[in-house]
């Protein structure tokens, strides 16, 4: 039997998650402008923040990564990006559910989406980096740059509404002069996020101790060869 | 999906997002649970604890 305290945290995230999107469909009052629909923004939100999250936990282990020789952090770049790509996917295949009908497209060419795409790109070919290359400084080096250019991009999509006229709507939560959010949708909201960055660091933690165990079985099955 | 008067129907479009969002944090939550209990099951075999 496995062991399962690691997934409590997750399990815990999970029930939490189901309570919060309960009160998303039935507490939380319609918005004016575009009435039912925007209750997307419970899932699509919270899937966003993870996935940035991911890339400041991977820049984190990046620097740690070129700084140091330990392999450790490396495999919490690896599990770090694995989530963040899943959370980055959810992210725009939930966005792109909530844009055909509020903007009649199921996808269109807008600095916001299209700098979240790269991002994805990013991470699935930070995964595919990992692999193509042995082990070895080489494979930690190239990893921990490409770690960096993905955490580069995160402000880049953060500031895109900002820096570029695009479709998406401007930021809801983090503005001058504060939210435009009603009390009730925005501490849904945030409490939204909070669950979802508890949800994505236990997924982290979890896979992180997973290919700790399978580095050590790869050890022990060569040292059995030999 | 659209009615006489040109609007949209948002119900499916709310569902369809929720139930995206439910099949990856679970989905993903039971990959992390199987990839690490393969791992310790050859773990405990090659320590001689189980037997294949």
């Amino acid at each position: 039997m496995t062991n399962r305290k690691a997934f409590i945290p997750l399990c815990i995230g999970l029930s939490a998650m189901c309570i919060q999107w309960l009160l998303a469909w039935y507490w939380v009052p319609v918005d004016d402008a575009q009435g039912e629909v925007y209750r997307i923004i419970y899932v699509h939100v919270p899937a966003a923040f993870s996935a940035f999250l991911s890339a400041a936990i991977l820049l984190f282990t990046s620097l740690l990564s070129l700084k140091s020789n330990d392999d450790r952090w490396l495999l919490t770049s690896r599990a770090a990006t694995e989530i963040g790509l899943i959370f980055t996917i959810l992210t725009l295949a939930t966005g792109s559910i909530w844009g055909k009908p509020t903007w009649g497209v199921w996808w269109t060419w807008d600095a916001r989406l299209t700098t979240t795409l790269l991002l994805a790109l990013l991470y699935g070919g930070w995964i595919l980096l990992f692999r193509a290359l042995s082990p070895g400084t080489g494979r930690r080096r190239s990893c921990a740059i490409l770690g960096l250019i993905i955490a580069l991009d995160v402000p880049i999509i953060y500031q895109s509404v900002n820096w570029w006229r695009t479709l998406h709507q401007p930021q809801t939560i983090l503005r001058r002069g504060g939210s435009t959010m009603d009390s009730d949708m925005l501490s849904v909201l945030l409490g939204g996020i909070i669950i979802m960055a508890m949800i994505s660091v236990s997924m982290i933690l979890v896979r992180y101790g997973t290919l700790g165990l399978e580095r050590e079985l790869e050890e022990k099955s060569l040292g059995e060869l030999r | 999906m659209n009615d006489l008067t040109g609007s949209t129907d948002p119900f499916p479009y709310i569902f369809a997002a929720y139930t995206v969002g439910a099949i990856c944090t679970l989905g993903v939550s039971l990959w992390l649970y199987m990839a690490r209990l393969r791992v310790e099951q050859h773990l405990a075999i090659l320590k001689g604890d189980r037997h294949p």
